[in-house]
């Protein structure tokens, strides 16, 4: 009696963390000691590690941008148009300008220089316009 | 446009100041900023595929071909605007859009009086105003705004005025 006291009286003991000694727990003592010891272990970590930053947000400043979205199918056709409608205006505006500078304007020379550059400037930039959306096109 | 007589001399040709100009044309440096911005953060959020700089050479291309006729819509609608001073009578012409014009015409002799008013920092610096003509014919006032260098046109209007009312008239002797 006294021995199987004795015995479970040094159990308990090795159960119970002494000060300043590192001890590795025996087989029998395994399960009850690394379940108990596990909780406190990984509530301590838990509360001494840093928190992982995560980006949380998605940068997408512009969602409406999307052009392979449901709402704009973006296809060749469409920038075509796009581009002959402009090119269309510009004819259209052209003429409207060309026949006021003529029939309302006073000074020939000034309204030969403004002619001049309008439709200089324009042609260029409709043709750089088209020239980009074929490499672009082709790009895809 | 409008017809001059055969002894009718045009003195002074007068458009509104540049000032204007460059006031109503201020909102087209948006098309000139706005696509390199747009696209950047288009680049930014991943969502233009393929050539970028072809895609933005060409949409900016056509924003500034946008542009660029709207600025001569403005330049057309702010230089067809002029005051045409001769040695007989004034002319003014204000251009509305495309199709609406007003041409209005003052005989030197009916004026009466001309009022200048130039009003705020800017105006006074760069020496602009709005010209009125006091008139004796049924539209009573002549109204010019705007207009550079208003106190020149006034002096010179009062010459031409002085000159016409000094001058011998003709007369013609009944056979």
């Amino acid at each position: 009696m006294l021995g199987r006291e004795r015995r479970s009286d040094v159990a308990m003991r090795r159960l119970q963390p002494r000060a300043g000694v590192a001890k590795m727990p025996s087989d029998g003592e395994a399960l009850f000691v690394t379940e108990s010891r596990r909780s406190r272990l990984v509530g301590k970590l838990s509360m001494l590690q840093l928190p992982i930053y995560q980006l949380q947000t998605n940068f997408n400043p512009l969602p409406g941008l999307n052009w392979g979205s449901q709402f704009f199918n973006f296809s060749q056709e469409l920038a075509w148009l796009a581009v002959g409608l402009l090119a269309i205006v510009f004819v259209f505006l052209s003429f409207i300008l060309f026949y006021h500078w003529k029939k309302f304007g006073f000074e020939k020379m000034v309204m030969a220089k403004a002619a001049l550059l309008y439709s200089s400037v324009s042609a260029a930039l409709l043709l750089i316009t088209m020239i980009s959306l074929l490499i672009y096109l082709y790009s895809l | 446009m409008f017809d001059l007589s055969s002894d009718e001399k045009i003195v002074l040709k007068v458009h509104r100041h540049k000032l204007v100009l460059v006031f109503k044309s201020f909102f087209l440096i948006l098309f000139v900023l706005l696509p390199p911005v747009l696209f950047w953060f288009g680049g930014q959020a991943g969502v233009i595929k393929g050539n970028q700089p072809a895609l933005f050479l060409s949409v900016y291309s056509a924003v500034l071909l946008i542009g660029w006729m709207i600025f001569f819509i403005i330049w057309t609608d702010y230089y067809l605007d002029v005051l045409i001073v001769t040695d007989k009578r004034i002319i003014d012409i204000e251009q509305r859009g495309f199709f609406k014009r007003e041409v209005s015409t003052v005989r030197l002799e009916s004026i009466e009086d001309i009022t200048i008013n130039v009003s705020g920092v800017v105006a006074t610096f760069l020496d602009y105003g709005t010209l009125k003509l006091q008139t004796a014919a049924e539209n009573r006032e002549f109204i010019i705004y705007d207009v550079p260098h208003p106190n020149q046109i006034k002096s010179t209007i009062y010459e031409l005025q002085n000159k016409q009312i000094q001058a011998p008239k003709s007369v013609k002797l009944a056979p």
